[in-house]
């Protein structure tokens, strides 16, 4: 699992997640502020990445910090890390907005490679978790080509086996085939080297 | 393979689709039925959801435009969460909020699902029937807005959610708006195929022990959703129905 929950923001305020997640779930506007600071670039590049369109992405990525906001008081850092939750939030909202607007996806290669080839991952984030994010780029890099997509398409715009076989003009079974070989794959190779 | 550290052969697809939050209906029942109780199971699927997870890492950082930050904090500030230190979405032991709060895994996966089955356009319909709950009558919603509805959560109502259960298996959701005027929403998405096209009722029972049917909506082609201002306190209602039209209770969701 990625953490960020440590990473230090580009303001210089040092404050962990749950601090300002527990600042927040008082009302502190400056908690809020620094929260937002910190993670709005990753927040609305998934966003942008999932629906593709500026204007929709920043109302996805405004929605999913103010849910975080509403619920600062009962999250739990136990179960996942702040960043896993608000991207999960982020992800969630994109997928709602994504449907509403009939759009097909894009094609997930794009969500998933532009990031390292960019190579715009904050220096501060790599020495804390780009680590692990970079071994997943380059496990997903070594995934087939099918089963990478499949996986995208699931993990980044909500895409059921189903709709994923119609998508690609597979099976079904290919379609399911896909997904679990390409997600375990990943996982392997996550697991893998992260086995001392 | 109950006990054992390995997962089971053929539980491989269904537990990366659960991990990925795209599985559904009976499949999805399924397979959370048997990962309560294959520890092997369990763990394959807590590893495949923190992959699932991570991915969402690698999308591309991307700067907002200028003034975002700002209308966070405008949203928030409206919505009361700056000032008033309240939240917008009230917590009680049984309701279930939208947000993403304490879950189990049996939740985590529910709501992977819900997420992804769940058209977008149900939210900014609740958002539309709360502009047109001072108005007129029951709304039934049968198109989808456009994307620009999406709706501020400065401009929407405190609100009570909760599952729409029927015999443990969640089949939608109902949301309360307990503002000013207040409105009750019911999304069924998961239903039993034989309701198909069945003409349902929504009923709510409140707090003096009464029941009240608030009106009728077809579920087509799998789904329905409805809604209807209230011309009753939010706080009355403590259980919403969906009904079949000769009475027989098909799922309730306590709020």
């Amino acid at each position: 699992m990625v953490d960020l929950a440590r990473t230090p923001s580009s303001s210089g305020d040092e404050a962990s997640d749950e601090a300002l997640l527990a600042g927040m779930a008082v009302g502190d506007e400056r908690a809020g502020v620094v929260f937002v600071r910190r993670y709005q670039r990753r927040v609305y590049g998934l966003a942008l990445g999932i629906v593709g369109d500026p204007g929709t992405a920043e109302d996805v990525a405004q929605e999913a910090f103010l849910r975080a906001w509403a619920h600062a008081s009962v999250f739990d850092p136990r179960r996942a890390g702040a960043s896993t939750w608000l991207l999960t939030i982020t992800r969630n909202l994109a997928i709602d907005a994504l449907r509403l607007r009939r759009a097909e996806p894009t094609d997930p290669a794009d969500v998933v490679f532009s990031a390292q080839s960019r190579g715009d991952c904050p220096p501060e984030e790599a020495a804390l978790s780009g680590d692990l994010r970079a071994r997943l780029a380059g496990a997903l890099a070594q995934v087939p080509e099918g089963q990478r997509r499949a996986v995208a398409l699931a993990a980044f715009y909500g895409r059921s086996a189903k709709e994923i076989a119609d998508l690609e003009r597979i099976p079904l079974g290919t379609a399911k085939s896909r997904i679990r070989m390409g997600l375990a794959k990943l996982r392997d190779a996550v697991r893998v080297e992260e086995t001392p | 393979m109950t006990g054992e550290q390995r997962p089971c052969p053929d539980r491989h697809d269904a537990l990366a689709e659960l991990a990925l939050g795209t599985l559904a209906g009976q499949e999805r029942s399924d397979a959370l039925t048997h990962v309560e109780r294959c520890v092997g199971c369990a763990r394959e699927l807590a590893e495949l959801s923190g992959v699932a997870d991570d991915l969402l890492t690698l999308a591309p950082l991307a700067s907002p435009p200028v003034g975002f930050e700002l209308g966070v904090v405008e949203r928030a500030r409206a919505a009361g969460a700056v000032a008033a230190h309240r939240l917008p979405l009230r917590h009680s032991r049984r309701a279930w909020a939208f947000g993403h709060d304490r879950e189990t895994l049996h939740d985590r996966a529910a709501r992977h699902d819900r997420a992804a089955r769940r058209p977008g356009w149900r939210l900014a319909a609740a958002a539309a029937l709360a502009a047109a709950a001072a108005g007129a009558g029951a709304v039934l919603l049968t198109s989808r807005p456009a994307p620009r509805q999406l709706s501020p959560a400065a401009a929407r109502p405190a609100m009570l959610a909760s599952r729409l259960l029927h015999a443990g298996r969640v089949l939608g959701d109902v949301r309360v708006s307990v503002g000013p005027t207040p409105w009750l929403f019911m999304n069924v998405d998961d239903h039993d195929p034989g309701w198909r096209g069945q003409l349902v009722a929504c009923e709510v029972t409140l707090a003096d022990g009464s029941t009240r049917r608030l009106g009728t909506f077809r579920l087509a082609d799998g789904r329905g959703s409805w809604g209807v201002p209230l011309d009753m306190p939010a706080a009355a209602v403590r259980v919403a129905s969906l009904v079949s039209v000769h009475g027989t209770v098909l799922a309730t969701a306590r709020l």
